[in-house]
């Protein structure tokens, strides 16, 4: 009898254990939470211009406030509010701050379906635009909130398996491996492969940028709700930005570190 | 008075020295070059699905070129590389995206050893390959991809070939070049002018260097079983190429290549032949080491 309890114990042990470790597919709303973040970012970009190299370092720490709210019919809004971004930039020695421009933009609001899928995003254009232009994508609509990993089936530690996602010429597959469970929650290993084209608007000038590079680094996900408490990543970019018929050969090498703040 | 004008006339004849590509109508420059190359193709159909196919490609690739006659290595002896020059052929990188009607494909990194050559060839004493080996990884994808070297006659493109010296005006036809699915293409080449370029090597001194200009243009047929969108398929695509490439005078490097292959035709798909536009964008860029041109 004693060994059918412990037989039995253990079983629901193991049952438990294994179910922790595993993550799986959410759907519907998004759990009504609010959070705060810190986006740290530390790029080094390389650039050859007239055959003299110019660098340029990039420090930066956003800081976020994302409030998921509660549904309303069918539907449910998210509001990023960037509470402030502070940093400099050292442009060949020469540093300058980040002016704070948070207090100019309008949260971005978006607004999803039952099924977590972006209907439509508001807020200001400028934000959006430079969010289109960052290397690690933007919100789009017909798409998940990419706070949230997206997967389609149950994961289990030591499973692999491919995302992608193209936002007009730009484009990332990456490929996710459940590398272990931390404190209950999922460690990932992720590595991307990814192209950006862009065409900016400098002054007048259109400056086409054609990137190709690897983006690599671990994620700390909530199994509970696949909410992403934490991504730790760097990226390394080659390839040209032409303007005016001229090109320039561009390295970018950035570390970054998104994680959720009290 | 004498003195300006023998300083002009050298100056004069300097630049005469300098605006001549040399003959190189044999073996290669000794040292070690390197090149990024970037190729975009896009196959567009409307026939059936996948309606485009897309693939965007970057590789480093270095050339080894050892002195001729010179080869270090386990099974060949000196005597029998005698008139033959040898190049080992390596990459530090490979990767891209291939997209099929918008979905992607990470097209993954064959590199599996950074230290040993990815292929290697012997040239005779014209620049032409007479025998290649490789790991078998390159030689597939060079021989699914119909590149260089696997075929006789195949000249080494790091460099310039021509037989005699060309000039400024100079007009000529060179069948050197080739890409993923033309092989050898029949290119008018149009020596236009000289230029001064900054050669891109990862040093922070980075000296200008004067380098001739060439317009190269030409009608490509592709006709035939070749290797396209990843299997051998039966085509029938003609269009053109245009393209520029820079070329230092001095030891022939091409030090930058730019070009645009437009086709249209027919590939057969299904057992039929469906229309299909197919343009493939090329770009490359000499990251030699200086000590190689200094």
């Amino acid at each position: 009898m004693k060994k059918t309890i412990f037989s039995f114990l253990a079983f629901i042990l193991v049952c438990g254990f294994t179910l922790g470790q595993n993550l799986s597919p959410k759907k519907g709303f998004y759990p009504i939470q609010k959070t705060k973040r810190k986006m740290t970012q530390l790029a080094k970009n390389k650039m050859m211009m007239q055959g003299q190299e110019m660098t340029m370092v990039t420090n930066m720490d956003m800081y976020s406030t994302i409030n998921i709210q509660n549904p309303v019919s069918d539907s449910q809004k998210i509001s990023i509010t960037f509470n402030k971004i502070e940093g400099d930039i050292e442009v060949m020695g020469k540093k300058q701050t980040i002016p704070d421009a948070s207090k100019t933009f309008t949260p971005i609001v978006l607004t999803t379906n039952n099924s977590g899928v972006i209907n439509s995003i508001s807020g200001s254009p400028e934000l959006l635009k430079q969010m289109e232009q960052s290397y690690s994508g933007s919100f789009q609509v017909s798409k998940t909130f990419t706070q949230f990993l997206n997967i389609k089936s149950i994961k289990n530690i030591g499973d692999s398996w491919l995302d992608s996602n193209i936002d007009g010429a730009n484009i990332m597959i990456t490929q996710y491996t459940f590398d272990r469970n931390e404190n209950g929650n999922a460690i990932l290993n992720f590595t991307t492969t990814m192209t950006v084209q862009s065409d900016m608007n400098q002054n007048g000038i259109i400056v086409h940028s054609d990137l190709l590079g690897k983006m690599s680094g671990t994620m700390n996900i909530d199994t509970k709700t696949n909410y992403i408490i934490s991504t730790n990543g760097n990226i390394n970019l080659e390839g040209r930005m032409e303007m005016n018929t001229q090109e320039i050969p561009v390295n970018i090498i950035s570390t970054f570190n998104d994680s959720i703040i009290k | 008075m004498k003195t300006i004008f023998i300083s002009t006339l050298s100056f004069f004849l300097s630049l005469n020295i300098f605006a001549q590509i040399k003959p190189m109508p044999g073996f290669y420059p000794e040292g070690v070059f390197k090149r990024e190359q970037r190729i975009k193709t896009t196959y567009l159909t409307t026939a059936s699905k996948p309606n485009e196919i897309s693939t965007n490609m970057r590789s480093v690739g270095k050339a080894y070129v050892l002195k001729p006659g010179y080869r270090q290595d386990e099974t060949t002896t000196q005597a029998e590389q005698k008139g033959k020059q040898h190049v080992e052929f390596t990459f530090t990188e490979i990767f891209g995206v291939k997209t099929v009607d918008g979905n992607p494909i990470d097209l993954g990194n064959p590199i599996e050893d950074f230290t040993v050559y990815a292929y290697r060839a012997n040239y005779n004493s014209k620049g032409e390959a007479i025998e290649w080996d490789g790991k078998k990884i390159y030689m597939d994808a060079m021989e699914n991809g119909n590149l260089q070297i696997l075929d006789p006659g195949y000249q080494c493109t790091y460099f310039l070939h021509t037989d005699l010296p060309r000039n400024i005006g100079d007009v000529w036809t060179d069948t050197q070049f080739c890409f993923p699915l033309t092989k050898k293409i029949s290119t008018q080449l149009t020596f236009e002018k000289m230029e001064k370029i900054k050669i891109e090597n990862n040093e922070k001194t980075l000296p200008e260097i004067d380098v001739a200009r060439l317009n190269l243009t030409g009608n490509v047929n592709v006709n035939g079983i070749v290797t396209a969108l990843n299997s051998n398929k039966m085509v029938n695509l003609n269009g053109t190429i245009t393209a520029f490439v820079h070329v230092d005078p001095r030891n022939n490097r091409i030090h930058r290549f730019k070009g645009e292959i437009k086709l249209k035709g027919e590939i057969m798909m299904n057992g039929k032949m469906e229309p299909y536009d197919v343009t493939m964008k090329v770009n490359e860029w000499s990251m030699d080491p200086s000590n190689v041109w200094k």
